[in-house]
């Protein structure tokens, strides 16, 4: 066993209460991080050009109904007063009540939750599989063609716009070669049960979870090649060569686990943009996520959806940052979480 | 059988004409309906509701019908057919009709229609709730009385002859009262799950993904062999916002009818080649035209020399055809010329603004604004679109490079809808343009942006123009109440006239609503709402029979 595990984690329960309280810490630390996000998404949802109440009612809808639905929905108070309603609210756990689609917001998002949690998942680990394999394959042929070639590509595939490689994708593997089905998350002409339902919903996330997976891919393997590259030129690596290790052995025990700091860092950074690209792939793949819930919203100026999608994203990369530091201190003994 | 060969142009000429759809209706019309099968429909947006009890927008219309009827239904011109109601009386003063309800009719939970279901319906939800329907009715003093069980009677304090139209199964939901007393009716449970008396019945909805309707075995309706309707198990209406996947999933049969407003007529080959069947939606209930409104308070759009200056500078038949891929007629006036409906609404009298550069410049110099040496031009035009309408940006394209020829300037602002409206309703800009916009199920469906009352509102398109024409309101008025289809005729063959002359508008054309469907279904496309119709006589060619 390494010995830096043993001096990390001390005795079981002290290392338990170490994580309690670091987790408290990162809690109360998030409170003025939330807080600024519901300021600044209550003020730029509020100054967005638009009318919430004309987009429900459609922009000929007599004008005292339009009045009553804004005091249904309070807009007709004071801006700070709405603001102060609305954090009560939050302090209360009530993320507030959709305008546009007359539910409460928490309905709304746990609905969506799951296919979101789905996507993302998958394409992390797709990510994180073939951006490391590629990336330890660009090192065993550090500056020859493979890498280049690598290299070259893995640019191509981080500039490809979200969306259209989506068009791409579904226009060869679905439609050319009818491999996977064009979007959804479940066949609707022949509903299955149990196992089946299953294998049909990883069948209809195997095509989103490419497009979003690959965009990281490529840069998952570029970074990770960059980094191992790097530690391959340091005293550690030319003294486990020099001990007689095999090139594999080195780059495996030696180079790649030294790398897998940094990857879990840019993996934590990588969940925020992933839930932006998701808000691509889940439009053209029709998946029933949250980044679509967001855009709806957008569109309509479905207030509270909209600030509540900022508080969730900011919760959630709170909270993988967190998870991050602790990943990190186990991949890594010398860093300790505080 | 025809050739399938016809070009963009001809395409759009044959559909317009309806001489492709029948085919494949005529190759199986020996074949008896057969049972079973999915549909499968698609929607292009996240429905904000399914209550169309609550909400004008087109979505749940083109869902809730499938599951919640109306007093009527229509025949493609508009005319009433019976639907909840058998049958109605109007008073010879137009003031009232006696509707004579169908009995023996249940909703999904098995409790019995009656005329108390009408009557909530419309005094305690449209009149209150519904937004267009609070506007329209409200504009005749509607109000709706029981007579007994199954006799309800309308009353309007003052005639409106275009009321039948509006009391359709999108337009007029019938709820069940028992379902909706005593609540809070925006937040009522069963918004997100109708129960009607209609086809379908509701399954399931996941949001952002789909709704599954299934087969109604109590429905009231029966064919004209005397067999349970409807013949499909199951509708699914999925929803996908991205136009290309769409076009991809139709071509791999996932979808099996797409047939919404802004369908992209550029995918009409491609599906085509996919073994699809193309044909043309009825006109009559939506009557979309392709038009530019223009604000004429101040400006150069003031004058109207400029504003015929503007017609004459387009190429309107090269708009169609390059922007809209022929589907559709160049347009006249504002009200849809392939409706049948409007049958003797426009006359021959009324102004053709052809395409005449040489004649737009002399306009526009006799009304003062010469071409400037150097190039600049005579002035430019602000011009807001909707940016999620890729059709209307490549007509704007198109417009001004066309209006650039005459001197004419066009700033082209993109907004997302919610700022388009914004834009519009603080009237800061000159023109604005959002797809093609209904003219139908009645003449006066959209007289909001031209009465002059409306010329002060600062809600969205309401009086967007700032038209202020007693001669027009009161022919708008006068075609309203005039119940001799002969004299209503005349009356909006002046209102056109009218508008037309003054150049209210730039209509640019009258919009053939495309639809492309499986072959395997029959009885598509739908012939009299279209996206707002249910599929009840709709049938699977691999059914079974019964």
């Amino acid at each position: 066993m390494d010995p830096g595990a043993a001096a990390l984690s001390g005795t079981p329960v002290g290392r338990g209460a170490e994580l309690g309280g670091f987790a408290l810490r990162r809690l109360g630390s998030a409170v003025p991080t939330v807080f600024m996000v519901l300021l600044l998404g209550f003020v730029a949802t509020r100054l967005a050009p638009g009318d919430p109440v004309l987009m429900m009612a459609g922009d000929h809808a007599p004008p005292e109904l339009l009045a009553e639905l804004r005091t249904r929905f309070g807009l007709d108070r004071p801006l700070p007063e709405q603001f102060l309603l609305y954090l009560l609210g939050i302090a209360a756990g009530d993320l507030g009540f959709s305008f546009a689609q007359q539910q409460p917001v928490i309905e709304l998002v746990a609905e969506r939750m799951p296919a979101t949690l789905l996507l993302i998942g998958a394409s992390i680990v797709l990510a994180l599989v073939f951006g490391v394999a590629l990336a330890l394959l660009a090192v065993a042929f550090l500056n020859r063609v493979p890498d280049t070639l690598l290299s070259a590509l893995s640019m191509i595939g981080y500039s490809v716009p979200v969306f259209w490689l989506a068009q791409l994708l579904i226009f060869v593997f679905a439609v050319k070669l009818d491999l996977f089905p064009t979007g959804g998350m479940h066949n609707f002409r022949a509903p299955s049960e149990g196992i089946e339902r299953l294998l049909d919903l990883l069948h209809h996330l195997a095509l989103p979870a490419l497009n979003l997976g690959l965009i990281y891919t490529a840069l998952i393997a570029r970074l990770t090649r960059a980094e191992m590259a790097e530690i391959l030129t340091q005293d550690h690596v030319l003294t486990a060569r020099s001990k007689g290790l095999s090139a594999t052995a080195v780059l495996f025990r030696h180079v790649l686990r030294n790398a897998l700091g940094p990857l879990l860092t840019m993996t934590g950074v990588l969940v925020g943009t992933l839930f932006a690209g998701a808000i691509f792939t889940e439009t053209v793949f029709s998946w029933p996520g949250l980044g679509r819930l967001l855009y709806d919203a957008l569109f309509a100026r479905d207030y509270p959806v909209i600030v509540a999608m900022f508080l969730l994203t900011s919760l959630a990369l709170v909270a993988t940052n967190a998870v991050v530091d602790i990943l990190y201190s186990v991949v890594d003994p010398r860093i300790r979480v505080r | 059988m025809r050739t399938m060969m016809i070009g963009r142009r001809g395409l759009g000429a044959a559909l317009a004409a309806g001489a492709l759809a029948p085919q494949h209706a005529a190759a199986q019309a020996a074949d008896r309906p057969r049972y079973g099968g999915t549909l499968i429909c698609v929607l292009p947006d996240e429905p904000p509701t399914l209550a169309t009890w609550l909400s004008s927008s087109f979505l749940p219309r083109m869902v809730a019908p499938q599951m919640v009827e109306g007093l009527l239904d229509h025949a493609p011109d508009m005319s009433p057919r019976p639907l909840l109601a058998e049958s109605f009386t109007m008073a010879p003063d137009g003031l009232s009709y006696t509707f004579r309800l169908r009995q023996g009719v249940r909703f999904h939970d098995g409790r019995p229609f009656s005329a108390d279901d009408v009557v909530f319906s419309c005094n305690e939800i449209w009149l209150k709730h519904l937004p267009d329907a609070r506007t329209r009715w409200s504009a005749v003093g509607l109000r709706i009385e029981k007579q007994d069980d199954f006799t309800v009677v309308l009353r309007l304090e003052r005639p409106y002859v275009f009321a039948t139209h509006y009391l359709s199964s999108h337009f007029a939901p019938v709820l069940p009262k028992h379902l909706f007393e005593n609540t809070d009716i925006p937040r009522n449970p069963y918004n997100t799950r109708p129960v009607g008396t209609g086809p379908f019945r509701l399954a399931e909805y996941v949001r952002g993904s789909h709704i599954t309707m299934d087969r109604n075995a109590n429905y009231w309706r029966r064919d004209a062999e005397g067999r349970p309707l409807p013949y499909l198990d199951r509708v699914v209406m999925r929803i996908m916002p991205d136009a290309t996947a769409r076009t991809l999933a139709m071509s791999k049969k996932e979808i099996d009818y797409q047939n919404y407003p802004g369908f992209p007529v550029e995918s009409v080959a491609a599906l085509r080649v996919a073994g699809l069947s193309i044909g043309a939606e009825p006109v009559a209930g939506i009557a979309r035209i392709q038009r530019a409104f223009l604000n004429i308070r101040s400006g150069p759009l003031a004058d109207l020399r400029v504003r015929r200056a503007l017609h004459h500078a387009l190429d309107r038949q090269m708009i169609l055809d390059r922007a809209g891929y022929g589907f559709g007629q160049v347009s006249v006036g504002p009200l849809h010329q392939g409706n049948p409906a409007y049958a003797g609404y426009l006359d021959d009298a009324t102004p053709r603004y052809g395409y005449d550069p040489a004649r737009a410049a002399q306009l526009l110099d006799e009304a003062g604004f010469p071409r400037p040496a150097g190039g600049a031009p005579r002035f430019t035009l602000r011009f807001a679109l909707n940016r999620g309408l890729s059709i209307d940006g490549a007509i704007a394209d198109l417009m001004r490079d066309q209006f650039a020829a005459v001197g004419i300037g066009l700033d082209i602002q993109k907004l997302d809808e919610a700022a388009r409206l914004a834009l519009a309703g603080r009237k800061a800009t000159d023109m604005t343009m959002f797809g093609g916009v209904i003219s139908g199920p009645s003449p006066d469906s959209i007289q909001h942006y031209w009465v002059s009352a409306n010329r002060d509102s600062n809600q969205g398109m309401t009086g967007f123009g700032g038209i202020v024409d007693p001669e027009l309101d009161r022919l708008v008025d006068a075609g309203q109440r005039i119940t001799d289809p002969a004299e209503r005729a005349a009356a909006w063959r002046r209102f056109q006239h009218r508008f037309v002359e003054q150049a209210y508008e730039l209509p640019l054309f009258d919009v053939q609503i495309v639809s492309v469907w499986n072959p395997d279904f029959v009885g598509l496309p739908q012939k009299v709402w279209g996206h707002y119709d249910a599929h009840t006589e709709i049938w699977w060619t691999r059914g079974r029979q019964r």
